[in-house]
C-alpha cells in the first residue's frame, strides 16, 4: 500500500467564547475561552483507520465535526486531498460532501423519523443526482442495503427507523453515508450505543467497507479495547489536545504519556483472578481552569516543576510514535 | 404510515373528552356553513317580519331591527366566520412558520432583527392597531382578515424558531447537511415537518382569535357591513339588548361555542402531542 495522506490537519483548533452576565451581555467584560480543540495537527494515510480516544470533553467529537465541515475552525487548517476545506465553496463544497460522510453516534436520532429508509438514502442519491431514473436509483438503494448486511433489502426499505432495532438502524444510517461511495469516513463514536452483541457485526461491517470499498475512517471512541479492535494507528487527546500518537498496538502495549497509563489501567480485563496494577488519580479537570503548563499536570503522578509551567510539544520519542510529555525531554 | 400515525394521533386524541367535544363543535359548524343555502329558511337581507319580534315558530331566532329572521342570519354568519378565523389563522400561520424558522436556522444579524421585530409586534395593543388600520383603510372584511392575521403571526414565529433551534442540533439534521444538502431542503424537509406540531396547535387556537376579533371589530362598528357575520347581528341587536335579548344572545353563543370549539381543539392536539401534558392530565 503507497502511503499517501488523505486528511491533514495544522494546527486545527476550536475554541468557544463564553460571556456571563449582563455587562458581557451588552458587549462589555472579556468572557473567556474553551478551548474544546487546541491546536491539534495529525495526517491521515489512505486507507487506513486512524482512532482518536479520549474522555468526553477531550475535543475528539469537535475535531470530527470540523472534519466533516460542520463545524468551523477557529485557527488552523484542513487539507483533505490537497484541497484547504476554508477555501471550498458551491460545487467544491458539494463535491466534498460527497466524498466525506459522517456516522453518527445515537443511531436512535440519526435518521429522519417521519422517512422511510428508502426515502431517508433516496434523499443522498437526490442531492448529488446518482442515477438517471427511480428504478436506477431503487437499485443502487437495493443493492447498498444488501452490502450493509440488511437483507432482504426489500423488508427494510419501506421501514420507519423505529421499526428497526439499534443495531439495523446504524446499519441504515451507515448505507446512507456509503450510498455516496465516500473516500474518507468520520465515524463518531458509531458503536458507543449499540447492544455489545451486535457491535462486533458493526464494526466488522465497516472493515469490510474498507477493503470493498477503499474507504479511509477516522473512528472516534471512548472505548480502548473497540480501537484496539480496529484502528491501525491511534491518537489520546485530552482537554483538547493530542496527548499520544502511534500505532495502535505501540500505543496499547507500550503506553509512555501518564495520562494513556492510566487510561489504559481503567480498561477492565475479563479474568476475575487478575490483580492488576490499577492507578488512581486525584480530582477531575476543570475546563473552565485555565491553568499554566500541561494541562494533566495537576493530576499526574509522575508531575516535576517543568510540567506546571511549560505545555509539552508532541514530540517522536520512538519511531512513528509521539507523545506529548515533558517526562521524555532529553 | 401516515394513516397508522393519524390513527394513533386519534386514539390517544380521543381520550381527552373536551377536545372531543371541541371537534364535535367545529364539524357541528362547519356542517352548517357548508349547507347554510338549504337550511336557511330566508334570506338573510330580506325583510320577513315585523321588526324585533320575539322567537317564535315563524322566526326561531325572532327578528331584527329591521324584521331580518335572525336564525338565517346567524346560519350564514357562520360562514363569514368559518372564512374569517381559518383565512386569518392561516396567513398568520404561513408567515409566522417561515419567518421563524428560516432566520432560527441560519442564525446570525436576521435572527436578531426578527426577533426584535416580533418582540416588537407582541408588544403593541392589537386592537387599537387594528382600529386604527380599518379607520385609516377601509373595513373591507378580506382586509381586516389580513389585518388580524399579520397582528398573530409572532407568536407562531416564536414557537417556531424555539422548534428550529432545539431541532437543528439534531444528528439527522447535521446528517442531512453532512449529505450535501441545502439549507432550504434542510429546513423543510426535516426540519419543519418535524418541529411543526406545537405551532399547528396555537394556528388552531389562533382560529378562535381570529374570530372573537372579528366579532369584537364588527360590536364595535368597525365590521364590514356589506357581509352577514355574527359580529354584525351583534352590532345590529346591541341597542335593543335589555327589550329584544334573542338579537344578542343567539349569535353570542354562536361565537362562544365555535370560539370554544377551536381552543379546545387545539389545546386536545397540544395534550395529545406532548407526553408531559399528557401525565398531568
Amino acid at each position: 500500500m503507497s502511503i499517501e495522506i488523505i486528511v491533514k490537519a495544522n494546527n486545527l483548533s476550536k475554541h468557544y467564547m463564553i460571556k456571563k452576565g449582563i455587562w458581557s451581555f451588552l458587549g462589555g467584560g472579556k468572557g473567556f475561552t474553551i478551548k474544546a480543540v487546541d491546536q491539534i495537527n495529525f495526517e491521515i494515510m489512505r486507507g487506513e483507520i486512524f482512532g482518536l480516544a479520549g474522555e468526553s470533553g477531550s475535543g475528539k467529537t469537535t475535531t470530527g465535526r470540523m472534519l466533516a465541515l460542520l463545524e468551523k475552525p477557529t485557527y488552523g487548517s484542513i487539507i483533505f486531498e490537497g484541497t484547504d476545506l476554508a477555501s471550498l465553496k458551491g460545487k467544491e463544497l458539494k463535491h466534498f460532501r460527497r466524498k466525506v460522510q459522517m456516522i453518527f453516534q445515537d443511531p436512535y436520532e440519526s435518521l429522519d423519523p417521519r422517512l422511510k429508509i428508502y426515502d431517508s438514502i433516496y434523499e443522498a442519491l437526490a442531492i448529488h443526482s446518482i442515477g438517471s431514473s427511480k428504478q436506477e436509483r431503487t437499485k443502487i438503494i437495493k443493492e447498498t442495503l444488501e452490502n450493509v448486511g440488511l437483507s432482504p433489502p426489500e423488508e427494510f426499505l419501506n421501514r420507519y427507523p423505529h421499526e428497526l432495532s439499534g443495531g439495523q438502524r446504524q446499519r441504515a444510517s451507515i448505507a446512507r453515508a456509503i450510498v455516496l461511495k465516500p473516500k474518507f469516513i468520520i465515524a463518531d463514536e458509531p458503536v458507543s450505543m449499540i447492544d455489545t452483541s451486535v457491535c462486533a457485526g458493526i464494526l466488522n461491517l465497516m472493515m469490510k467497507l474498507r477493503s470493498t470499498m477503499n474507504v479511509t475512517y477516522i473512528f472516534i471512541t471512548h472505548d480502548l479495547a473497540i480501537a484496539r479492535y480496529i484502528c491501525d494507528r491511534l491518537a489520546i487527546m485530552y482537554q483538547g489536545k493530542i496527548r499520544e500518537l502511534g500505532h495502535t498496538e505501540d500505543v496499547i502495549n507500550k503506553p509512555l504519556h501518564p495520562y494513556t497509563k492510566i487510561l489504559l489501567s481503567s480498561v477492565p480485563i475479563p479474568d476475575p483472578g487478575f490483580k492488576r496494577q490499577r492507578i488512581r488519580i486525584p480530582g477531575e479537570w476543570d475546563i473552565f481552569y485555565n491553568q499554566m503548563g500541561c494541562k494533566f499536570h495537576g493530576r499526574c503522578p509522575n508531575a516535576n516543576e517543568k510540567c506546571t509551567k511549560e505545555e509539552p510539544e508532541l514530540r517522536e520519542i520512538l519511531p512513528e510514535h509521539w507523545v506529548a510529555c515533558h517526562l521524555y525531554a532529553f | 404510515m401516515v394513516l397508522a400515525k393519524i390513527r394513533m394521533f386519534w386514539l390517544e386524541y380521543r381520550r381527552d373528552r373536551m377536545a372531543v367535544f371541541g371537534l364535535a363543535l367545529v364539524v357541528f359548524f362547519a356542517f352548517i356553513a357548508i349547507l347554510a343555502p338549504f337550511i336557511t329558511p330566508y334570506d338573510p337581507w330580506s325583510f320577513v317580519s315585523q321588526a324585533l319580534s320575539p322567537p317564535s315558530q315563524k322566526n326561531l331566532f325572532g327578528t331584527d331591527k329591521l324584521g331580518r329572521d335572525v336564525f338565517s342570519r346567524v346560519i350564514w354568519g357562520t360562514r363569514v366566520s368559518f372564512i374569517f378565523g381559518l383565512g386569518a389563522a392561516t396567513i398568520s400561520g404561513l408567515i409566522g412558520i417561515i419567518l421563524g424558522a428560516i432566520p432560527a436556522y441560519y442564525g446570525g444579524w436576521l435572527d436578531d432583527l426578527l426577533s426584535r421585530i416580533y418582540e416588537f409586534i407582541l408588544v403593541i395593543p392589537t386592537i387599537f392597531l387594528l382600529i386604527l388600520i380599518i379607520a385609516m383603510f377601509g373595513s373591507s372584511i378580506y382586509f381586516s382578515m389580513a389585518v388580524v392575521g399579520l397582528t398573530m403571526w409572532p407568536y407562531l414565529a416564536r414557537i417556531m424558531r424555539a422548534q428550529v433551534l432545539s431541532l437543528k442540533s439534531k444528528a439527522y439534521v447535521q446528517a442531512s447537511i453532512g449529505l450535501g444538502a441545502s439549507g432550504i431542503r434542510t429546513l423543510f424537509k426535516h426540519i419543519i415537518p418535524n418541529g411543526i406540531q406545537p405551532v399547528i396547535a396555537n394556528i388552531t387556537i389562533q382560529i378562535a382569535y381570529a374570530i372573537l376579533t372579528e366579532a369584537g371589530l364588527s360590536f364595535l362598528g368597525l365590521g364590514d357591513t356589506t357581509q352577514v357575520s355574527w359580529g354584525q347581528i351583534l352590532y345590529w341587536g346591541h341597542l335593543h339588548i335589555a327589550s329584544a335579548w334573542w338579537n344578542t344572545v343567539f349569535p353570542g353563543l354562536a361565537i362562544a361555542l365555535l370560539a370554544l370549539g377551536f381552543t379546545l381543539i387545539g389545546d386536545g392536539i397540544n395534550n395529545t402531542l406532548n407526553p408531559k401534558m399528557r401525565e398531568s392530565r
